[in-house]
């Protein structure tokens, strides 16, 4: 099996990750009835939309700066892990938004339920680029948005239960 | 849903649950699966999750008096806010039992799949048990669990390809 270790494709698969979430929170948001529900979803629209600013601004260090050159992964196991998210059953990047889930009949609870996981697979992801970077303050910026990705994954539960309890 | 203020004393308890759930779940996962190989990687991931169960005692063991009741900081209640989450769906729902995904008729494929997930699982949770936990409790060796947790995430998909590809062959 040939890996692929290229800085510039981990890269835009976290661009496209960003890309894919802000999208579906902004069709759940179109599809959602509830007021308060369909402003958060909103605003995790917005928020992955600065994700995926951030994660631009990185391949574009990257062009500038041959960024790439100094990423290193001796053992090949970052490569081996973010491997495993291009074409293994962990993640699926290419897995469009479930039509059910944005359309006019749009269950509440699967809405949540495919965020959350996208959320979590995200994280997954992330953790692992984050062990290619080499810039201490890169790590850093890769680390507030794991934290943020956190906190949408709280955010949605707690509508989760509050869904499931009503 | 708990009630909990986490301290750290309540992060590790919650840590070393999980560990010890993963551990049966791949014991019973062993005696499910068939093939020599895959008893092998289910034996293996058992005991490795013993090894963690253990680190996170050590660690717990290593908290002083007040150390124990102190309550964890996460400056943005993010980290805090994720961890309460996930630590009701798997320590505080009765339901979510160690044999979870091991049940009648589940084949090979399907407990691959279970145990993926579980993995994935623990990454995110101790990623946010190491933004709440300070240096002097042991964040670097949460930070090598996780990497051994991504290690184990690679082993089963990779089992999980082998056996999809025998069953499609």
């Amino acid at each position: 099996m040939s890996l692929f270790f290229n800085p510039r494709e981990v890269l835009e698969m976290a661009v496209q990750i960003e890309r894919n979430g802000k999208r579906f929170y902004r069709e759940a948001a179109n599809t959602v009835k509830e007021e308060r529900l369909r402003g958060e979803l909103g605003l995790l629209s917005v928020m992955e939309e600065g994700h995926e600013a951030m994660f631009q601004a990185l391949l574009q260090q990257l062009s500038v700066d041959a960024l790439g050159a100094e990423w290193d992964d001796p053992e090949g196991e970052a490569a081996q892990y973010l491997q495993t998210f291009s074409n293994g059953p962990v993640f699926d990047l290419e897995r469009s938004v479930p039509p059910e889930l944005v359309g006019a009949n749009a269950n509440l609870d699967g809405i949540l339920e495919w965020a959350i996981g996208r959320e979590g697979d995200s994280i997954l992801f992330y953790t692992g680029l984050k062990g290619l970077i080499p810039s201490a303050g890169d790590k850093a910026k890769i680390d507030t948005i794991i934290n943020e990705e956190m906190g949408h994954v709280a955010l949605l539960n707690r509508r989760l239960r509050e869904v499931a309890g009503k | 849903m708990s009630t909990l203020v986490y301290n750290a004393n309540d992060v590790f308890e919650i840590a070393k649950r999980i560990e010890r759930n993963g551990a049966a779940f791949y014991r019973a996962a062993g005696d499910v699966m068939a093939e020599g190989e895959s008893r092998d990687l289910m034996a293996n991931l058992a005991e490795m999750e013993v090894q963690h169960e253990a680190v996170f005692a050590s660690m717990q063991q290593g908290l002083s008096g007040t150390e124990t009741e102190e309550t964890l900081y996460d400056p943005h209640d993010e980290a805090y806010a994720f961890l309460k989450g996930m630590a009701d769906k798997y320590v505080f729902n009765p339901n979510e039992e160690p044999g979870r995904g091991v049940g009648l008729g589940a084949g090979p494929l399907d407990i691959l799949q279970e145990a993926l997930l579980r993995e994935s699982d623990s990454v995110v949770f101790y990623e946010a048990i190491k933004i709440m936990v300070p240096e002097k409790y042991g964040r670097g060796r949460v930070d090598e669990i996780i990497g051994q947790e991504m290690g184990h995430i690679m082993l089963l998909n990779k089992e999980l390809e082998r056996l999809t590809a025998k069953a499609g062959a």
